[in-house]
């Protein structure tokens, strides 16, 4: 489990007083997505720099299967246990081929040559990028960088991924295929911390958490959540159109549960 | 009056054997008062377009003029205002007031009239000059740093405005803003927004270009292209998603004479139609 208890944590340069999060707790179960909402400057971010330690808690704690992210002795552990995934996927790109950027972290762990070659095959796998390997990662698009961050982090075989809006700097069609990629990463027991400003993708999450200058202002099932308007508006954030015409048809008596996709509305009005 | 491409061409490394067709007989007009929306895929030569527009670049073929002047570098000096993807990178003076100063001192501006200027152009973005004024522009937000950027470009007084992903990397909040910036700015200039996606700014477009490797695949009006979602599939981009529910119906053989881009009727439009099953 990833465990969020009881989190306060400031910024020590900040002018303000307010804390960036305040009294935030939440787990990340193995096998699960759980998506993180908020605007810009919700504490979105810091949160998903809580999970391996780069920042620690003022108080509350951060524990990795129990491992404590205050714990310099566990630290190392705890970081292989934690994936992370950033926003830019230009800053995570560390090598001059695909293949090789892929093993650059599980090499770093003294992972031996066979089980390398069969690391870096099976992440490129998972993101759709194989065949690719030898390619320089700078002439890929933007949706295959973020794949291929994704793909390093995978690489480590970590039990947790932190994503930190891995689709706000992509096209459409490389946010679509990044999201797909993402949702199938829960499989074999791994969990995935989602941190996104984009509502149309708590689609298919387990839970979902809003956050609201520092505080959770909402925690439960993302299909509850997109029928809160007005919570969510107040928030900053703003419901997908096909959304709000999924609610609209839904009052007038439509048979649709929530569907967010243009595929899975065309399929709950007409099968 | 307008900013009028005439079957205007671009090659880069042109004569080389680097050369690299980017757009060609690409003719395109905007107005005073007018959104224009040019949308198409990574490649499509939606950036090559804006740059020529704003005198960048020079056509390898065909004709530009702006107001009746044939366009060049000199010509576009305040008349064409373009504002680059991801703008606040580019801000670098100490105070939002100063870099929004920067455009029209450069144009030669009056210092009495520059003040003016800046805070009529930050009013104009939803800025209040005397909260943002000065601030350093590094301590805004995504939303209010971008703001900030267009003021910038508003306080020159361009004839014609290019917006280049205005609302890319920005949350809700800041999406509706630069929304409520471009309606705007329509009562001065005319505008040109280029994004990949039709999603954003085709319900208050005037008219739609769509790109495809280097050639309009569609121009028209935004309202046939929202009656005609095809027009997007047959330039290989999706429609907006509402459209593309839309259609689907009509592809089942349900009546949808004209369709909308808003939700709420939308819906009601599929009810009316009898569009699915009791």
């Amino acid at each position: 489990m990833l465990s969020y208890c009881n989190i306060i944590f400031r910024y020590p340069s900040s002018s303000d007083e307010a804390a960036a999060l305040c009294d935030v707790s939440f787990d990340v179960a193995p096998g699960t997505r759980v998506v993180v909402l908020g605007a810009n400057g919700s504490g979105k971010s810091t949160l998903a720099r809580l999970a391996n330690g780069l920042l620690l808690p003022e108080s509350g704690s951060v524990t990795v299967d129990g491992l404590r992210t205050s714990d310099e002795n566990v630290i190392r552990e705890l970081r292989q246990r934690v994936g992370m995934v950033f926003q830019r996927p230009d800053d995570q790109i560390v090598a001059t081929t695909v293949e090789e950027d892929v093993a650059f972290g599980p090499e770093n762990l003294g992972i031996q040559r066979d089980e390398l070659r069969l690391r870096v095959d099976a992440a490129l796998a998972a993101v759709h990028l194989t065949g690719l390997e030898s390619r320089e990662p700078h002439v890929l698009s933007g949706g295959q960088k973020q794949r291929l961050a994704i793909a390093g982090a995978i690489a480590m075989h970590p039990a947790y991924l932190v994503l930190d809006e891995p689709t706000s700097m992509l096209d459409p069609q490389g946010r679509a295929d990044v999201l797909a990629i993402i949702k199938s990463l829960t499989g074999r027991d791994r969990g995935v911390l989602h941190i996104t400003h984009d509502l149309a993708e708590v689609a298919g999450a387990e839970s979902a958490i809003v956050l609201d200058r520092g505080h959770v202002v909402f925690q439960g099932d993302p299909l509850e959540l997109l029928g809160e308007g007005r919570l969510l508006s107040r928030c900053g954030l703003e419901l997908p159109p096909l959304a709000r015409m999924a609610i609209e048809l839904r009052r007038l008596g439509a048979p649709v549960e929530g569907s967010q996709t243009v595929a899975t509305l065309q399929e709950a009005l007409w099968g | 009056m307008g900013l009028i491409a005439r079957d205007i061409g671009y090659t880069y490394s042109e004569g080389t054997d680097f050369e690299q067709s980017a757009l060609s007989g690409v003719s395109f007009q905007v107005s005073p008062g007018e959104l224009m929306l040019v949308v198409g895929s990574t490649g499509s030569g939606k950036s090559t377009l804006l740059r020529l527009l704003a005198g960048l670049l020079e056509p390898t073929s065909g004709a530009l003029m702006v107001d009746g002047v044939p366009l060049s570098a000199k010509t576009t000096r305040g008349a064409v205002g373009l504002v680059f993807q991801d703008p606040e990178s580019q801000m670098f003076a100490e105070t939002v007031l100063d870099d929004v100063c920067f455009g029209p001192r450069n144009l030669g501006v009056s210092d009495s009239d520059l003040h003016v200027r800046a805070e009529e152009a930050l009013s104009a973005v939803g800025l209040d000059p005397d909260e943002y004024g000065a601030r350093s522009p590094f301590g805004l937000s995504g939303g209010e740093a971008r703001r900030a950027a267009i003021a910038g470009v508003l306080a020159m007084r361009p004839r014609y405005l290019l917006l280049d992903e205005p609302t890319a990397w920005l949350d809700a909040s800041g999406r509706s803003a630069i929304r409520e910036v471009v309606r705007a700015s329509r009562n001065d200039a005319g505008v040109v927004v280029v994004s990949h996606s039709a999603e954003e700014f085709l319900g208050e477009a005037d008219g739609l270009v769509i790109l495809s490797e280097g050639q309009i695949a569609f121009s028209g009006t935004a309202r046939d292209a929202i009656d005609d979602p095809a027009v997007f599939h047959r330039a290989g981009l999706q429609p907006p998603e509402i459209l593309a529910v839309l259609q689907g119906a009509r592809d089942r053989g349900f009546d949808l004479p004209e369709l909308t881009l808003d939700p709420v009727c939308a819906a009601q439009l599929l009810e009316k139609a009898g569009a699915w099953l009791r």
